[in-house]
């Protein structure tokens, strides 16, 4: 297997005598999106700063293609790299100006620059752009020039700190599509930083989560996100239930979980007693008047008793003895005539459940 | 009224006679407080640099001796300008006193501060994120300072404005230090009152005017270049 294009190993770095980041071994493949994903505050910025060598240290390691960075080399490898901040800044003067900033730092000589900005301008749709000054871009505008003086570097690793959380969500979602576009497009080697659950799901392939400055789960995007392997990894990745419960009954492939005077059928192995989590995201769980007959084997009956709403969708609180968070969407719960304090069923397919095992 | 009116009747005629010994008197003056300025700004600049960018102990002490020093009486700098380049001072065997040279170190004393007080605050006024920005995009170290320069080079200017027009036009160092020797230390400040004390009003004037209209080109240069990069107010607002 080739090396990977960066490496870091037993990083550890402090602000103010706090330790941030503590992480023992991450790398990044040439041509991969990786998304570190974690909630304010978890380091996550530190770490990109780390990787993308604008920050070194306390201690650690970083690699680039096998060889060790150090402060003779930190410069000609960070000029490898581009780091897109989370609130970018821009230089006094035109828009072109702002995008060849990265490449006159470079000394690119002025023909070389010519090309790369033509074919930049045509991959963001530029052209209009360039000659404006930066203060008269709309937010939208603003995010796509600096995205593109990003990829005029054609650099080897593309390093992205949240870059559009302050967009609206229409323009977020446009910038995010073109991202995503565009780095299938060039084979970008990408790492991503963010806090929004959608955009690591949407753009990752390998997610790293980090909570208070440590890794607590990486891999394919999918794995993590339906098999977190711990309960603050959960709840990152949108599981709103977590039940404390305990291996009641194991007949090989299937399990019986009790959970307060409730049982819940999973397939997986266990031993008996043993203590596990019950991981339920609220999109599996279905919301019905009458029970149904269907192949759905967790079946629970239920009071309503919270109802908020986030717009196209509403999320329902049901207490079946213990507390079931569920979505449902506006048509449906006008439909079943429902309203807060109704008795309904709760259905949950045995394998939308995750387990966390928690003597492993 | 009849002082006045044939005083500048009289400065006019001077003036436009283009009497070399008032063309003298005005290179001399240009020349000492225009390499004062400068040398002002080669040290005031990158102090201001250190004082606005760097955190180190001791350093809001410096900021406020620098803004202390920035309305620094010149009577003063001149007083001890004179005591240490005086013939038994502790600089007198340099042989400066009573030279343009001491009448450039006096204006570089008065004009440092300034400068560098100016600096600090434009160069606070930068985001201080310009130079992670630099960064982030491939700037070394210094590539990332001169980013941070340049998006604070026009109220930089602010600094070289108020360096000249606080030397220019400033008399009791000069003359304490230069003497007032006519044709060698004589400057506009120093002539001008030398003609007043004499009667000769005339003459006064017209070096007045010629050291106004020296101040509001060297002023009026510079707010041009300044004001090329100023926007206007980007939108009405209501009272």
């Amino acid at each position: 297997m080739a090396l990977p294009k960066l490496e870091i190993k037993d990083i550890e770095h402090y602000y103010g005598g706090r330790r941030v980041l503590e992480v023992q071994k991450l790398s990044v493949r040439e041509g991969e999106c990786v998304v570190i994903f974690g909630p304010n505050g978890s380091g996550k910025s530190t770490l990109l700063r780390v990787m993308s060598l604008m920050e070194k240290p306390a201690r650690g390691m970083i690699f680039y293609e096998g060889k060790e960075v150090n402060n003779k080399n930190s410069l000609e490898i960070r000029r490898r790299f581009a780091l897109l901040l989370q609130n970018p800044v821009f230089f006094q003067g035109s828009v072109v100006k702002n995008i060849v900033y990265g490449l006159n730092v470079r000394r690119v000589p002025s023909e070389k620059i010519k090309e790369k900005l033509e074919k930049v301008t045509s991959l963001f749709s530029l052209d209009g752009l360039l000659p404006r000054r930066v203060e008269e871009l709309s937010g939208g505008e603003a995010q796509r020039v600096n995205l593109a003086r990003a990829f005029i570097l054609e650099p080897e690793i593309l390093f992205l700190d949240e870059p559009f959380s302050a967009l609206d969500a229409p323009t977020r979602e446009e910038v995010i599509s073109e991202l995503k576009r565009v780095i299938k497009k060039t084979g970008q080697t990408t790492v991503f930083v963010t806090h929004h659950r959608e955009e690591a799901a949407f753009l990752g392939e390998r997610v790293v989560i980090l909570l208070e400055g440590k890794i607590y789960q990486q891999g394919p995007v999918e794995e993590v996100f339906s098999k977190p392997v711990c309960d603050e990894v959960a709840r990152l990745v949108g599981v709103e239930t977590v039940l404390r419960g305990k291996v009641a009954q194991s007949d090989g492939s299937l399990l019986k979980i009790s959970v307060a005077d409730q049982s819940f059928f999973v397939p997986g192995e266990a031993k008996l007693g043993e203590e596990v989590l019950v991981c339920i995201k609220p999109e599996e769980v279905i919301i019905s008047k009458n029970k149904p007959e269907s192949s759905v084997r967790n079946w629970f009956r239920g009071k309503i008793v919270e109802v908020s709403s986030y717009g196209r969708i509403l999320n329902l609180g049901v207490d079946c003895g213990f507390l079931l968070k569920a979505l449902i969407t506006q048509s449906s719960y006008r439909e079943l005539n429902l309203r807060e304090g109704d008795e309904v069923w709760a259905g949950v397919k045995a394998t939308s459940i995750h387990l966390i095992r928690r003597e492993e | 009224m009849e002082l006045l009116f044939e005083g500048f009747r009289r400065a006019f005629e001077i003036l436009f006679s283009l009497d070399p010994e008032v063309f003298k008197i005005t290179w001399l003056t240009i020349k000492i407080s225009g390499s004062a300025t400068l040398i002002a700004l080669a040290l005031g600049l990158p102090l201001g640099i250190v004082l606005a960018l760097y955190r180190f102990p001791g350093r809001k002490l410096m900021v406020a001796m620098v803004n202390t020093g920035m309305g620094l009486p010149p009577v003063v700098v001149g007083l001890f300008v004179a005591l240490f380049l005086w013939k038994s001072g502790p600089l007198g065997f340099l042989n400066l006193i009573y030279t343009p040279t001491a009448m450039v170190i006096a204006q570089v004393i008065i004009a440092f501060p300034i400068v560098a007080g100016f600096s600090v605050a434009a160069l606070q006024q930068v985001d201080p994120q310009i130079a992670l920005q630099a960064r982030a995009l491939g700037a070394s170290r210094w590539q990332a300072l001169w980013a941070i320069l340049k998006e604070a080079r026009l109220p930089t200017l602010a600094a070289v404005m108020a360096g000249f027009g606080g030397v220019i036009s400033e008399i009791g160092a000069v003359l304490m230090v230069g003497g007032n020797i006519k044709g060698y230390t004589r400057v506009l400040t120093t002539a001008i009152v030398l003609e007043t004390r004499m009667g000769r009003f005339a003459v006064a004037i017209a070096l007045s005017l010629i050291l106004l209209t020296l101040s509001f080109l060297v002023n009026y240069l510079l707010t041009y270049v300044q004001q090329r990069g100023a926007r206007e107010w980007p939108y009405r607002s209501w009272r």
